[in-house]
């Protein structure tokens, strides 16, 4: 199947009716603010000034309040600068506002903090008014054991940034212990795996890599002991040949805890490359709260070669993921 | 360029933004709505028709995020809103589209349908590129594996 054609093809029929552009215009056309409309929202005002509690106190208040009016809810967010949780401290460090643009400088503080962390996209933004945003690290200081974020967000409309809002920003986790081996040679002597190799029919395929049709039918070598371990929580557990490729399989651990992951492909005596054909995932699902994934190499490379042949990758793990439940709220406004 | 045009001109795209991450065409009607009703209200200036495109599915994709966390959505759609399909590969797509989680739904769509590359999805969905891309991969080996699995 051609994925692009076949999703062209059932995007077709998928238009807005003539109803609903009517609608929509009319919608536009009228004039001044209806009575009703301003009955509505003097009632849902009445209602959200008399419970501020909802937004303030609750989760799913405040959920729910964002959902109906971001301002509101950003409104009754008690300002909250700093917040610990797992032994780290997240805090607005300064924060600047300047026409259509708000920036704020977020620091997180403590023992498992370090210069390489990821916010491992778990951290999220609540704005009063419908933006545009993005957080970059900005820097660490050793000292103190405190990474800076910067967070810039931009008013969808370009206008200028209301004055007397707030904003919050949530994190649920991080990941420390970072570090990124690239060109490193495996320790694995190749031609002690030229023999056929047992496979294995009892795991989840995930995906891969490279050639569609291999992701599909390849199977994947049954996984072994430790042959090689090139990068701390990154194991080469299995090699061989099965329906005349060379494989060779990592083991990630659990990639959905720390993405710890690779890439491999071969050098010849000269040091050329030889990349796989592609690769396979595979997890291993069977004990609960225990996965094991697996990214499996294919290389079209004959037995007698491997003598001449050395296994290379890239590597990139974390030790550690640190979870918590982190919120700040502060003004928009020029601080710090 | 008035909101009757950009009605108009970009009124499917954005129904088809919404419809793809909502699966629910009463849920696209509320976005298509409230997409062209901002639009109205913020009548914003464009450096050129790339960005109004842009800013279109910027919003499409916040207002269907927001629709579908919205506590007071119906979490089950009846049959009747929805598309079906006749044929096997439209119908042996969209079901496996139905299994994926909104976000991947949204970076496909981007990818295959409006045809951004990675950067360009990001941007538009607020998103990191690295997010993206690794979003898109897992979206499309779970597309391999759920297709592999129907047929």
């Amino acid at each position: 199947m051609n994925i692009s054609e076949t999703y062209a093809k059932i995007n077709e029929p998928i238009v807005p009716p003539p109803g609903l552009i009517e609608k929509t215009l009319a919608k536009t056309r009228r004039r001044g603010f209806p009575l009703r409309r301003l009955m509505a929202t003097a009632a849902a005002a009445a209602v959200l000034l008399a419970t501020p509690a909802l937004a303030a106190q609750t989760e799913p208040g405040y959920h729910l309040l964002y959902a109906l009016s971001p301002a509101a809810a950003q409104f009754f967010q008690p300002v909250q600068k700093a917040c610990t949780d797992s032994g780290v401290t997240v805090e607005v460090a300064s924060v600047r506002v300047e026409d259509d643009t708000a920036q704020a400088y977020i620091a997180l503080r403590g023992k498992a903090v370090d210069a390489n962390i990821d916010l491992f996209d778990s951290y999220s933004f609540h704005f009063p008014f419908d933006q545009t945003s993005h957080c970059e690290r900005a820097g660490f200081d050793p000292e103190t054991n405190t990474a800076f974020f910067l967070v810039t967000a931009r008013t969808m409309d370009g206008s200028d940034i209301p004055l007397g809002g707030k904003m919050s920003f949530s994190l649920g986790c991080f990941l420390t212990g970072k570090q990124a081996l690239e060109g490193e040679e495996v320790s694995l002597k190749l031609s002690d795996y030229a023999g056929e190799a047992g496979t294995a029919e009892d795991f989840l395929r995930t995906g891969g890599g490279g050639n569609l049709e291999l992701m599909d039918s390849a199977p994947m070598l049954r996984p072994g002991g430790v042959l090689a371990e090139p990068a701390p929580g990154l194991t080469v557990t299995a090699a061989g040949y099965a329906d005349g490729l060379f494989h060779v399989q990592l083991c990630q651990g659990d990639a959905t805890a720390l993405d710890n992951h690779g890439l491999l492909w071969l050098e010849d005596g000269e040091g050329t490359r030889l990349k796989s054909l592609g690769s396979v995932g595979f997890a291993d699902l069977r004990e609960e709260g225990d996965r094991l994934d697996y990214d499996e190499y294919l290389f079209d490379v004959p037995p007698e070669e491997l003598e001449n042949c050395t296994l290379h990758g890239d590597f990139w793990t974390a030790s550690a993921r640190i979870d918590g439940n982190w919120r700040i709220t502060f003004p928009l406004e020029n601080a710090g | 360029m008035d909101t009757a045009s950009a009605v108009k001109q970009y009124g499917a795209m954005v129904y088809r933004m919404a419809y793809a991450q909502l699966r629910s065409r009463q849920d696209a009607d509320d976005v298509f709505q409230e997409v062209f009703l901002r639009y109205h209200r913020a009548a914003p200036s464009f450096e050129s028709e790339e960005h109004r495109k842009a800013w279109l599915l910027r919003v499409t994709a916040n207002c269907s995020k927001s629709l579908a966390a919205s506590p007071w959505r119906k979490r089950s759609v009846p049959l009747e809103d929805v598309y079906a399909y006749s044929e096997p590969e439209e119908f042996g797509l969209d079901a496996a589209l139905a299994q994926l989680p909104p976000k991947y739904r949204a970076v496909i769509h981007l990818h295959y349908y409006e045809g951004y590359g990675t950067e360009e999805t990001a941007r538009i969905l607020g998103r990191r590129p690295s997010t993206v891309r690794s979003q898109l991969t897992r979206a499309r080996q779970a597309l391999a594996q759920l297709l592999k699995e129907d047929s």
